[in-house]
This record gives C-alpha cells, structure tokens and sequence, in this order.
C-alpha cells in the first residue's frame, strides 16, 4: 500500500510515562495508546500462527517447489541475486 | 505491569515498521543483476479502460502513438462512457489505436471486468493470431496515465528472461507543479517505487499497480480458470494488487523498471484524494482473501512480505491511535502547564517523538532528490518533513475504508478527472 511510508512516522507519545505531574486528558490518551498496544499484540500473535502455517506448508510442500506449475515457468524466483 | 506492557507493544510498532522501511531502504539501494535470455521480437498491446475520460484521453493516446516503438497497438475499451470518449478513440490513429465498446448491463462493473472483455476482445478479433503469447506484452495504461517516450525500450530487457511475467514501470504525477499536494502524492510514488519496490526485487514480491503495468500474456493466461470466462483479472477494488499475487503464486516474477515511469494525475483536493486512498483501503481489505493462496503456493520470503504488506491496513488503523494519543496527551500538557502556572513539557517531549517520527524524512528527501534534481537538498528534506505528516491521511482513509468495508458498501465512484 503507498501509504506505507507514513507507518513508521507517527507522533508516538513517547515522554508520557516522564511526566510526573497528573494532567488532564492523559488517561484518555494512555488508553488510546494500551488500545493500540493491546492491538498490536493481537497482530503479532496472528502473525505467528499465519507463519507457522507457511512454514508447514513450506515443509510439506518442499518435493513439489522444483516442478513447474502448469502454465507457468519453472522457478518461483527469478533474477534473485 | 499490564499497562506498561501495553505501552510498550505501542511503540513496538512504530519500531517494527522503522526496521522493516530501513531494511527495505538498504535492499533498495543494491544494484540489480539482471537475467538475460535470447531477444524476441515482441508485440505491445496497451489496455485503457475508459469512463468517461473525454478530459484526459486524447493526450495519453497521442503520446502511445507516438511512442518510438515498432510493432504495438492500443485498445480502448469504453465502459458505456456518457461522454466523448468513444469519439476520442475513433479519431486516433487507426492503425494503432482500436475501440472497444461496451454497453450496458454488461458495462459499468469495475476496471477488472472491462479489461478481461479487453484481452477477449483481442483474442476474438484475431489481433494476436500469429504471436507467441510469450511474446506478447500486454500494458494497463490508465486514461490519464502519460507513458515515457522510451518505456517500451526499458522494459523490453525485462521480458528476455521468460520467468518474469509482468513489469511495473515507476509512477509520475505530471501536475506535481500544481501545488503541495500534487508534490506530495508524486512524492508518495517515487518513494514507494524506489524504496519499496525496488527492495521487493530482492524479496520476489514486487506488487502490480493499476497504471503502467506490463504483463506477458502468457502469464495473463495461466491465471484464467479453465472454462470460466471472466479473465485474469478479478473484481477486487484494487485488482492490480491481487493480480500482482497470483503471478507470483503461479511462479512468475514480477520486476520494477526504475528506468521508465508512467505519469498520471495527482487529485487536487483533500476530500478526493481520501475518498481514493479509501477505496484502495477497502481493496486492500478485500485483499485478505489472499492469504491462503500465500500461504499454499508463494515461496516463504516473498510470503512473509506479501502478508506484511496486506496486513498494513490494521497496522495503519492501529497507529492511527498513536498521534490522536499524543495530541490529547500536549493538550493535556499545556492545560496543566496553565494550571500549574510553569510549564510541564519537557524536551523529551519533542526530541523523542521528532527521532521516532521524523528519521524516515532524511531518506525520503534523499531519494526524492534523485528524481527532482531542480528541488535541492535541503528543500527536499523539508518537503519530506511535510510528507510525514500527509501520511496521516491513510488514518482518515483507513477508518473510512473500514466502515465501508462493515456496512457492505462495496460501490465506488471513479475518482474524476479535472
């Protein structure tokens, strides 16, 4: 997605847990960011089930990878380094 | 310990997605070593589908006609246009340029239905009887898309290797002069082609865009299901990214020619420009139902980065808390600063937040530079610094995307042309 560049680039509050006095808003602002955090967590460990499923099927499938498939060129990689 | 364990997964994001763009930057800045095969003669056959493009037509076909190229043709497929469009195809060179009009009920059903009646129309009109559909490159232009005069030269060397079947050519924004958001949208392409999808060429995961993308037809064929009749193309609201997939789950290479690049026009107006950003949004949640296909049939490092890149949409959503997060927390800040009556930021406050969000912008400007040479360094890093922050409309578009994705809105308007 072009919008990828922009994921890196957010304004993270990154001083609040610094702030000593109690401020307005701020556990607003604390949920948002557990929100995201709790999120986050959830992603990951989607991700790791998503990646243990391609790895089984990397396993499984290991014998077939040098067949070409129908209609199509032999390798899956091409000018790979 | 719940909490501060929540705060940190928060960061852990923006640290993950400045690991993944910095890898991605290095792998972008290594030269390519290209597979050469024996040359062909090839035939270039340049798709356009049309609603409505009476504004934008006339230019991109009078720059296909003229393309320096031997043995190519273009094809119109009107979509039932209400407009000129039709008429702007008949008055084009003959000899290059052939209409195909279709009508309604059958029109109107997104740009993946109208380029599969393209490719059948090609095949039942008897325009490729002879070629080898090996030698056959087919192109997606979009009506406003301006190719280069010599991209058919720099893509060509691409199709002498016979696994690659499709090649992206970079994208332009030929209004980039028509203010900060025209920059900023070419900017947005320049970066995600010269970073992103040329670090890709590495990974074997490059991703197909809706304009100036060639494909061999060979490999256009091996994705149509027997006995259907729809074509290679699906009804996603961003085909161009499922059809990238699906080649390489087939075992096709997909390359990116930084040599060459088509420009289209940037949208001019904020709302626009979300409402397009949403639509792509949407298609990218549609685009989920890839994942099992990746998972059977994609090599494991370019699957770990398709699936990467089609979950980005609930990474956007996810940071999309962050900045609303921290401006609730300055303006918590500066409320208690009055009260307390000194103030209660510290540097922490800027210089964290300014290094998490803001590094990025040095490599943006620089590689933005290299395609702008006119604009300067130090101009460019300043423009970057505004891209960060133009960015944010993802978040906007990515929570409209996600409602219309929960309320089963699934029709989009074109964005229009000015």
């Amino acid at each position: 997605m072009y919008g990828k560049p922009a994921l890196g680039s957010v304004l993270p509050m990154a001083g609040l847990t610094a702030a000593p006095e109690v401020l307005p808003g701020i556990p607003f602002a604390k949920g948002l960011q557990e929100a995201a955090g709790a999120g986050f967590l959830l992603y990951c460990t989607a991700a790791l089930v998503i990646i243990a499923a391609k790895l089984w099927f990397a396993v499984r499938n290991t014998p077939d990878h040098s067949a070409p498939a129908p209609g199509a060129p032999a390798g899956p990689s091409g000018d790979l380094p | 310990m719940t909490s501060e364990v929540l705060l940190g997964s928060a960061i852990a994001i923006i640290v993950m997605a400045g690991c993944y763009n910095t890898t991605m930057f290095l792998l972008s800045r290594r030269r390519v070593r290209r597979v050469r095969g024996p040359r062909h003669k090839r035939l270039y056959v340049f798709l356009l589908a049309c609603l409505n493009e009476e504004k934008v037509l006339a230019e991109s076909l009078a720059r296909i006609t003229a393309l320096p190229a031997g043995n190519f043709l273009a094809l119109v497929i009107d979509d039932a246009s209400d407009d000129g469009t039709a008429g702007i195809a008949r008055a084009a060179d003959p000899e290059r340029v052939r209409l195909l009009q279709r009508t309604l009920p059958n029109a109107r059903r997104g740009k993946g239905a109208a380029l599969n009646a393209g490719i059948r129309h090609l095949r039942e009109s008897g325009l490729m009887d002879g070629y080898d559909p090996h030698d056959v490159i087919v192109c997606v232009v979009d009506a406003d898309g301006r190719l280069d005069e010599h991209v058919v030269q720099s893509v060509d060397p691409f199709f002498d290797n016979p696994r690659v079947g499709a090649t992206q050519v970079g994208v332009r924004m030929y209004n980039r002069h028509q203010g900060l958001l025209a920059r900023l949208q070419d900017m947005e392409f320049v970066i995600y082609g010269d970073i992103f999808q040329c670090a890709r060429r590495y990974i074997g995961s490059v991703g197909m865009g809706g304009n100036g993308q060639f494909m061999r037809l060979a490999a256009l064929d091996s994705l149509a299901v027997p006995g259907a009749e729809a074509g290679p193309w699906s009804d996603s609201l961003t085909e161009d990214l499922d059809l990238g997939v699906r080649l390489i789950a087939r075992g096709w290479t997909n390359q990116h020619c930084t040599a060459a690049a088509v420009s289209q026009q940037a949208v001019l107006d904020v709302r626009r420009l979300v409402r397009q950003r949403s639509r792509w949004f949407q298609g990218h949640l549609q685009s989920a139902g890839l994942v099992p296909l990746i998972l059977r049939s994609v090599p494991t490092r370019a699957a770990v980065d398709l699936l990467y890149h089609l979950s980005s949409p609930v990474l956007i959503l996810l940071t999309s808390l962050l900045p609303l997060s921290f401006l609730v927390a300055v303006a918590g800040t500066v409320i208690g600063s009055v009260q307390a009556g000194r103030p209660l930021i510290t540097p922490m406050w800027i210089i964290g937040p300014y290094v998490l969000s803001f590094t990025a912008a040095y490599a943006y400007g620089f590689v933005y530079r290299r395609r702008e040479r006119g604009l300067g360094l130090l101009r460019s890093i300043l423009l970057s610094h505004v891209f960060i922050f133009y960015g944010y409309i993802w978040f906007a578009a990515g929570w409209w995307g996600l409602w219309r994705m929960l309320t089963g809105k699934q029709t989009w308007l074109k964005t229009a042309r000015t």
